[in-house]
């Protein structure tokens, strides 16, 4: 399965404020994810889960501080090395493949190697239906599912993970809990927020929690629990 | 005689053909037809690009753009008419009284319509579609393609509007087409002759069938709606 790139980056936040209209939401934050963690972002709804997220990607601007995605070699890397999957998934109004399509034309991916990757993240997310029919008509799990085979099939450099695993059944939270430690296991730094304390047991390398916009905890998974 | 007597020789007369009835009708929807095809190749992608790009001015040309859905036909027809009269500025071309004249108008009053309804389909598409857009890191131009390829249902209404805009419009093409029988005279130009002469069974006749071709263009266009909207839904 030709699922990993080697190429990995490394996210960084270094005393980031962020402010949405007008109001805080994250305050003097600080954290690094390296390279084959797994870090889980826990905290109660409002906390700041997703800003912190959208902060690191950079879909939010900050206030103060300074945001680094950076390539192996140092180099700053673009936004399409970010496989970021949002909380509400937009899909597009097009075919299950046209979705995928889109974000690997997006992501700069050989078009020769599409049907290759589009058959393994379908596989890998297990969405059997037949990929020239509309994403309209998949239902609310299986639209999850195609937006993280869509992030999957970007080849990204870290997964950003915002309530991925909501709508899914446990079969598939399993299988995407899987994939991603084998993502990790290869190099792949994750953050994925999430509300489940057991989920995080599963997957954390370490976990950080949030509260009122800032950071209250940041440790292994093991001295979290 | 009554009005039911009015619409039996309506009827007669579309059956008859008769008065080159169908010569009016093919030329109208030649010159609708066109005059939509144009409007929508320039008033779609500018709809689109004031949707999705931010320019100091911006508020002002939308403003204008929505104030100009309602330009008065009889000016842009005296427009059009300055401007391609032997002394204007295109007399050269000698398009005056022609059907091209008279696409001309009706793409000038139709094209601010199709621009502001696309750019209010594609602002709002853009909001749902925005952050997913961004963590695509697409270009403007390929932003601005994308909301209109994925609006392009919501869109046949923006041209649906601009079409039945064409099709009842009368004082531009007047103006500039000079209503000349068999050149330039059109399903509306033609009522509004034959309603001043009397011959209000033609007149009528013609108004049954603008209104049916009306109806049939309007549920084609919902049709092509619905079934799309079925495929591929609100996203």
């Amino acid at each position: 399965m030709a699922m990993v790139d080697q190429r990995y980056i490394t996210a960084s936040l270094e005393d980031a404020s962020v402010s949405i209209a007008g109001k805080q939401v994250l305050k003097n934050i600080s954290m690094t994810v390296d390279q084959a963690e797994i870090v889980v972002v826990l905290g109660e709804n409002g906390a700041g889960k997703s800003s912190l997220l959208s902060a690191m990607a950079g879909l939010l601007p900050l206030d103060q501080g300074k945001r680094r995605l950076t390539e192996a070699d140092g180099q700053d890397a673009a936004i399409t090395r970010v496989g970021y999957v949002l909380q509400k998934p937009v899909l597009f109004r097009r075919s299950i493949a046209g979705n995928i399509d889109y974000a690997m034309d997006a992501a700069g991916i050989d078009q020769r190697l599409w049907p290759e990757y589009r058959r393994d993240v379908l596989n890998l997310m297990n969405i059997t239906q037949d990929e020239r029919r509309s994403a309209f008509h998949l239902s609310q799990g299986e639209r999850q599912r195609l937006a993280v085979a869509r992030v999957l099939a970007m080849k990204p450099g870290i997964l950003m993970l915002d309530e991925a695993s909501n709508s899914l059944d446990k079969t598939t939270v399993s299988l995407l809990e899987s994939h991603v430690r084998h993502l990790a296991d290869q190099g792949m730094p994750v953050i994925w927020v999430t509300h489940s304390l057991e989920q995080a047991r599963r997957i954390a390398d370490r976990i950080i929690t949030i509260h009122d916009g800032e950071i209250t905890k940041d440790c292994r998974v093991e001295a979290f629990f | 005689m009554d009005l039911i007597d009015f619409f039996n020789l309506a009827i007669n007369a579309i059956i008859s053909g008769e008065h080159d009835l169908f010569e009016v009708v093919n030329l109208s929807l030649y010159v609708s037809c066109s005059a939509v095809v144009i409007a929508s190749l320039i008033g779609v992608p500018l709809g689109g690009y004031l949707a999705t790009s931010r320019f100091k001015g911006r508020s002002a040309v939308i403003i204008l753009v929505n104030a100009l859905m309602g330009l008065p036909p009889v000016v842009v027809g005296l427009m059009i008419y300055l401007l391609l009269s032997r002394s204007g500025p295109f007399g050269v071309f000698g398009l005056l009284y022609t059907p091209t004249a008279m696409i001309i108008a009706q793409a000038v009053l139709i094209t601010p319509i199709i621009t502001a309804l696309t750019r209010q389909t594609v602002e709002h598409l853009s909001r749902d579609y925005d952050q997913q857009l961004q963590l695509f890191g697409i270009s403007p131009m390929k932003r601005m393609m994308t909301l209109i390829v994925d609006g392009r249902f919501e869109l046949v209404t923006a041209v649906l509007a601009g079409l039945g805009r064409a099709m009842a419009e009368v004082g531009a093409v007047m103006i500039v087409g000079g209503n000349i029988d068999h050149f330039t005279r059109v399903m509306t130009t033609t009522i509004t002759l034959e309603t001043s002469r009397g011959n209000l069974a033609l007149a009528l006749a013609l108004g049954m069938i603008l209104i049916v071709m009306t109806i049939l263009i309007n549920a084609a266009m919902a049709g092509l709606r619905w079934w799309g909207e079925k495929r591929y839904g609100h996203g």
